[in-house]
Parts: structure tokens; sequence; C-alpha cells
């Protein structure tokens, strides 16, 4: 039996003066990883005294954008990342990802923020909001900064948040019309599914159709989301008329492996990997030259 | 069925059952028996598995003992055959178990025709259907 002191606020302030005040405070948003997690009693629970619930802030529920940036409140569920027009107007990788977490009930109650915050190596909005160069603002009540989500990621299920922090932003920057996405998930069944494998692929195409400022990022791959830079790298510069979509393949699962080494599942992960970015760039290829 | 024959991943598109039932003395409940083991009997096929390590349990809980979604089933298809049994009652015969029984084997043997390969241990899962046996923490298993 965890025992711990319940406190709830409707403001941020109020959030961060008892975040300074309790360090030993765990901060409770959806609850859809949480709460299964105290159920279980799960060893991945950090010891804490206080839980904080601030999910009725509703300075944290707002997507806005400005100034070339969409910036989203962390308390904005997957179902609205999915229903929101603006999100689904410029990032619909991001659409794609939400719609495959969980069911309608998660999605409902999940939200943008705990999944970033919970960092599971299978969680399922990081690979496209790395991909996208998302940035998170931590706030605590003295100090507000900003770092990029992936130095932000730390390790599987670690971020770098303070205890006194709160994350109170994600923003990203816009793409131009020239970006293509996609996002591909693996999972072992069609709802409720942990991702198996998952991989998002964001690149630029030039009027010449050469891939440009590629960005590759799979799920459930690495020991926690992070980007590929040798695949990317290795897509930058080759046509879409002839890129060696087998060779692209191998070096992503090289690449994967030379992070992760041989694990238990590598016999699985290391020939799908190589699937998921040749149908990922197959995809893109198909629909720039359906847009010519 | 479709089966990704590059990533392991099974879908069930249909699925017809057909049963002698003796007599169907109430069709309504007749066919929700049915409908309920085949549905059992896809979840036997393709993902539940009892993962055991010491003598203990492993997946205790439903996160991890995974059973078919809504969106996992497929259309269902009914035969009922009414042939009666003298020696049942009103002619009836059983229909419980062997609902469930027929829909595992069924689905691997579409696997095996769609890959060439044939797989003798259940679930059919991604691993399994991919290079023909599982993979787990320990090792591989069958």
């Amino acid at each position: 039996m965890i025992s711990y002191e319940f406190f709830t606020t409707q403001k941020i302030e109020e959030a961060l003066d008892y975040l300074d005040k309790f360090s030993k405070a765990h901060i409770l948003a959806g609850g859809t990883d949480l709460l299964v997690n105290l159920y279980k009693e799960s060893p991945r629970l950090p010891d804490f005294d206080y839980l904080l619930d601030v999910s009725n802030i509703p300075e944290l529920k707002f997507i806005t954008l400005t100034n070339g940036f969409m910036e989203i409140g962390p308390l904005v569920t997957h179902s609205r990342l999915i229903d929101e027009p603006l999100i689904k107007n410029n990032f619909p990788v991001l659409v794609i990802a939400a719609y495959t977490i969980g069911s309608t009930q998660i999605r409902n109650r999940g939200t943008i923020g705990g999944n970033i915050i919970n960092a599971s190596p299978a969680a399922d909005l990081l690979p496209p909001l790395i991909a996208l160069r998302a940035e998170v603002e931590l706030t605590s009540r003295k100090d507000k900064r900003a770092l990029s989500l992936e130095k932000f990621l730390a390790g599987p299920y670690k971020t770098k948040i303070k205890a006194n922090e709160l994350l109170t932003k994600i923003k990203i920057p816009l793409l131009d019309d020239n970006y293509y996405t996609d996002f591909q998930k693996i999972g072992r069944r069609k709802a409720l599914s942990i991702a198996r494998l998952s991989l998002a692929l964001i690149t630029k195409i030039d009027k010449e159709g050469i891939f440009l400022d590629t960005r590759v990022a799979p799920g459930s791959a690495t020991p926690y989301p992070q980007s590929l830079p040798v695949t990317e790298e290795a897509i930058n510069g080759k046509s879409i008329f002839d890129i060696d979509l087998e060779e692209m393949g191998k070096i992503t699962s090289n690449e994967m492996v030379s992070i992760t080494g041989e694990r238990w599942s590598t016999p699985y992960k290391k020939p799908t990997i190589a699937v998921l970015i040749k149908r990922a760039l197959e995809k893109i290829i198909k629909e720039v030259k359906t847009n010519e | 069925m479709e089966v990704d024959t590059a990533t392991g991943q099974i879908e069930v598109l249909k699925m017809t059952a057909a049963h002698d039932v003796g007599r169907a003395i109430n069709p309504a409940t007749l066919k929700g028996q049915i409908y309920g083991g085949v549905m059992m009997g896809l979840g036997y096929g393709i993902m539940e598995e009892v993962e055991i390590a010491d003598g203990y349990i492993k997946n205790t809980n439903f996160d991890e003992y995974l059973i078919p979604t809504v969106k996992d089933m497929p259309e269902i298809n009914l035969v009922i055959v009414e042939n009666p049994d003298p020696h049942g009652p009103y002619g009836a015969k059983s229909i419980g178990e062997p609902t469930l029984e027929l829909g595992a084997p069924a689905i691997a043997n579409a696997v095996a025709q769609a890959t060439g390969k044939r797989i003798r241990h259940l679930p059919l899962n991604l691993e399994r259907v991919l290079l023909g046996h599982s993979l787990s923490k320990g090792g591989t298993k069958k």
C-alpha cells in the first residue's frame, strides 16, 4: 500500500508553490500511467509523500499558433490533439501517432505532457515530437528554462526535470509546405497496445526531389526515444527517384543495434525497423510524386 | 486473413463458424455463444499467452495478458446446422467448448498457407510469424 497526501489546485502559481515547498511530490496529470503504477505498486514509481493533481489547471490546456511556432499546453489530451484543426493542418504526424494510443477512454484522459514526463521507451508521441524538434518549457517558482525534448529525455522513464519544476509548454517549430511526414507503428493488437516498434519520419523534399533535413526517430527501439543521426545523414542528399531503400533499411537497423547492442528482442526488431523506414520513405515518395 | 510477411502482423478479415447443434432451442443465445467462442479462439490463436517464470505467472493483469479488442474482431459468419440428436434434450447437442476450439487451428492453417512455413506453437505472435519462434527476455522460446 502506497500512502501519500493529496493536493489539487487550479493555478500554476499555487502548483509551483507546492513543488517548492514539498520536494517529494509526484505530479498527477491524466493519470493513465500513474494510476496503473500506483495500483501495481510499480518499482518504477519514485519515492514520494505528496501527490499534486495539476489536471484542473485551465492555463495548461492551450493550443496556440504564434510566430512560426505551435505552442501546446501539457494538459492537452491525446483526443484533443486528434480533433484540433490547428494540429491536424500543421502536424498530421502527431495526429496519426496520438490516434494509436490506448483506447478512446485513455486518449480522453492521457495528456501530451504526461506522455513526455513518463518518458516510456514506447511512448507514442515521443518519436514524432523528437522528429518535429519540439522544445519543452520548464517553470519553477523563480526560474523558467527551455530545453530541446531530445536533450530533456535522460533515460528510460527518466527526464531532466527538477523536483521544483513543472512542464508548462511544448513548443514546436512549424514546417513549410516542402516537408513530408509519416508515422509507422507495430503493436500486438489493434487497440490498447504498447508499441512493439514505431518510427517517425520527417523530411523536406526540394524541387529536384532531393531529401533534406531528414529526421528519423524510432520508438521501442532504443532504451529511450532518440533520433538516428547516421540514418538521417544517409537519407539527406539522396533523390526520391533513385534512393536505395534496402540500403537505408540496413543503415537504420545497424544504427539501432549500435545503440542497443544485441538484445533478446534484436532478432525481431533488426529486420522490422528496416521495414518501417522503407515503408515510411515509400509512402512519402509516393505522396511527393502524386503532388507533382 | 492477411499476413504481413515483413513484420509478422496478422489481420483476420473474416471468420466463418459452422456448427452442428442438434436443435437450436434458443437461436439468439446460441449465436451469442458462437460469437464469444470465435472471439476466444482468435485470442488463443494470435495473442493470449500465460507466461510463467519459476512457477509464477508473470502476466497477472490485462495490460500484459492480451485479449482481442473490438477492433481486432472480424466479421463473423455463422452457419447453424440442425441435425437433431435423439439422445439430447429436444434434440440439442452441446455448443460451448466446440465454438472456441476451431479458430486457432484455422488461423494457423491460413498463416501456413500465406507464409509457406508451419508454426507449431501458439499464440502466433509477431516473432513467431516472422522468425518461426518466439523471443523472451530469458532467451529463445519455441
